[in-house]
């Protein structure tokens, strides 16, 4: 098992940017699967190592691990900032393969995270579902689309520009409009919680469009329950088992 | 700048071990980086020679990634008493050969460059591995460790009590893996071809004395090393301006065309 602190200078974010990644023992590039691993909103990219015991779960499931920085973007092209959604869904998975050999097949690869996280994994999920295997995301800030927080209204004007949103721009970044128009004959599982009305909404429209969709139970809004969360997700995820269940199969 | 550091566990210290990584820039203009791999000095660890010198800028821009593990205080031997810190090493090249595919297995492309203390294990790794690299470099190295440790036994070398943690005694030392002479004569027998092989050291160096009885030895066995000495003595400010032409050397062979 091997932790490594790395930062890049990426092309597209123009940015010195950090990141974390597990890599297990049995690492042979292609072979391992891969999480990705999202951090909250201005967290730093070792966050989940530093609060949740991610190393060691992902060492008993030989998973490799990508904990990328994402600042306060959203994962999102931003109309004042930087180009973060096409770092994270072209420019870094190309890094990954070039430098790491990493490229899982899709059935391998998948998506977590909570809060911003949670958000960049939705998109990520339905923005490439022939990508992952399947999705978690906790705490996601759905609301923020439908009406905006006063305190956030800056971020919010960075991110996605003055309000209201353009409509394009939310089509792109919306979850429940982006999952209205999933059209993919094979789409990732969704783990989700169930505890608003639109977190509720959007899991019945998921699976309105075939998706395979569980809940999350309890509420991932501190680290206990972020590391719950991430706990159900990596026990319930179709394709993961630790090593000792592998080797019966 | 592409920067890592990692933390991994190592099966020969059956403890943490610990490497930098650094890929030139524009790395992407190269299917596989060149690889300098980098080794320390007595009391040191794997940034030390990354703080303290401009080897990285040189490297880089020759497209040469550095890998440089951290070696602890074993003079990249397996202890008499301590940890397997050799065994530790040959182990952190493979390591971040298997987690960094963009680094080139080609032994053509692949370097060692050690100061003091880790000039030693660079000798050591190209002796024993000639077929892995294709040149080695040690600065005010104690490549002779036999006689290093003669002379600490009889009191003419500056070196620490740590050292005898590491070999106990000459005696103990001569004829294993580390005792390069005689890994150079055993080659030399064998009709094996070693890699490319630089020493330079300090006209105030405490190296000096015995890095010129290791360059008589070697050139008897016919093996001649390419030699410099530098003006100074044992540290950065000798070693720091002669980098760059050092890793020339490495790259290309021929002459040394030292900067003083």
């Amino acid at each position: 098992m091997a932790l490594i602190e790395g930062r890049d200078m990426f092309q597209i974010v123009r940015h010195s940017t950090r990141f974390s990644l597990i890599l297990p023992d049995t690492c042979n590039g292609a072979d391992a699967p891969l999480l990705w691993l999202l951090p909250i909103r201005g967290g730093l990219h070792s966050e989940w190592v530093r609060h949740t015991p991610i190393e060691r779960w992902a060492e008993a499931l030989g998973l490799a691990v990508i904990m990328p920085e994402g600042l306060k973007s959203d994962y999102t092209d931003m109309v004042y900032g930087m180009k973060w959604w096409q770092f994270i869904s072209l420019e870094l998975p190309e890094y990954l393969r070039r430098v790491f050999g990493l490229c899982p097949e899709r059935s391998r690869q998948y998506v977590f995270g909570a809060e911003m996280g949670g958000l960049g994994a939705l998109k990520l999920g339905l923005r490439q579902p022939e990508r992952f295997r399947a999705v978690g995301a906790a705490d996601v800030p759905l609301d923020q689309f439908e009406r905006c927080d006063p305190l956030r209204a800056r971020e919010m004007t960075d991110i996605y520009g003055p309000a209201p949103m353009d409509a394009e721009i939310r089509a792109q970044n919306d979850p429940v409009l982006l999952a209205r128009a999933l059209t993919t004959q094979e789409p990732p599982a969704f783990y989700l919680e169930r505890n608003s009305e639109t977190e509720t909404r959007l899991a019945r429209i998921l699976a309105e469009h075939h998706c395979d969709v569980h809940q999350l139970d309890g509420t991932a809004r501190d680290w206990d329950g972020r590391t719950e969360a991430l706990h159900q997700f990596l026990h319930a995820c179709p394709g993961l088992a630790p090593a000792s269940q592998r080797e019966e199969e | 700048m592409s920067y890592f550091h990692v933390q991994y566990h190592s099966q020969a210290l059956n403890g943490g071990g610990e490497l930098g990584v650094l890929l030139p820039e524009h790395w992407e203009d190269y299917q596989r980086c060149k690889v300098l791999f980098l080794f320390h000095g007595a009391f040191g660890e794997y940034i030390g020679n990354i703080m303290n010198s401009s080897i990285y800028r040189h490297c880089s821009k020759r497209g040469i990634a550095i890998v440089a593990p951290s070696a602890y205080l074993g003079v990249y031997t397996d202890m008499v008493h301590g940890e397997a810190t050799y065994s530790y090493v040959k182990e952190a090249v493979e390591t971040a050969s298997r987690l960094f595919p963009i680094l080139s297995r080609d032994p053509r492309e692949r370097f060692l460059l050690g100061i003091s203390m880790g000039g030693h294990g660079a000798y050591k790794l190209a002796l024993e591995h000639p077929d892995q690299f294709a040149a080695a470099a040690a600065c005010s190295s104690p490549i002779d460790v036999v006689r290093t440790m003669e002379l600490l036994e009889s009191g003419q070398h500056p070196g620490g009590k740590e050292l005898f943690h590491a070999f106990e005694s000459s005696d103990h030392y001569r004829g294993t893996v580390g005792d390069l002479v005689e890994a150079a004569r055993r080659k030399h027998a064998q009709g094996i071809p070693l890699p490319r092989l630089f020493l330079c050291w300090g006209d105030a160096d405490h190296a000096r004395p015995e890095d010129e009885v290791t360059v008589e030895k070697f050139k008897a066995l016919g093996y001649p090393l390419v030699t410099h000495m530098g003006k100074g003595g044992h540290d950065f400010d000798l070693w720091d301006p002669m980098l760059e032409s050092i890793v020339d050397w490495l790259l290309e062979g021929g002459d040394f065309h030292g900067a003083d």
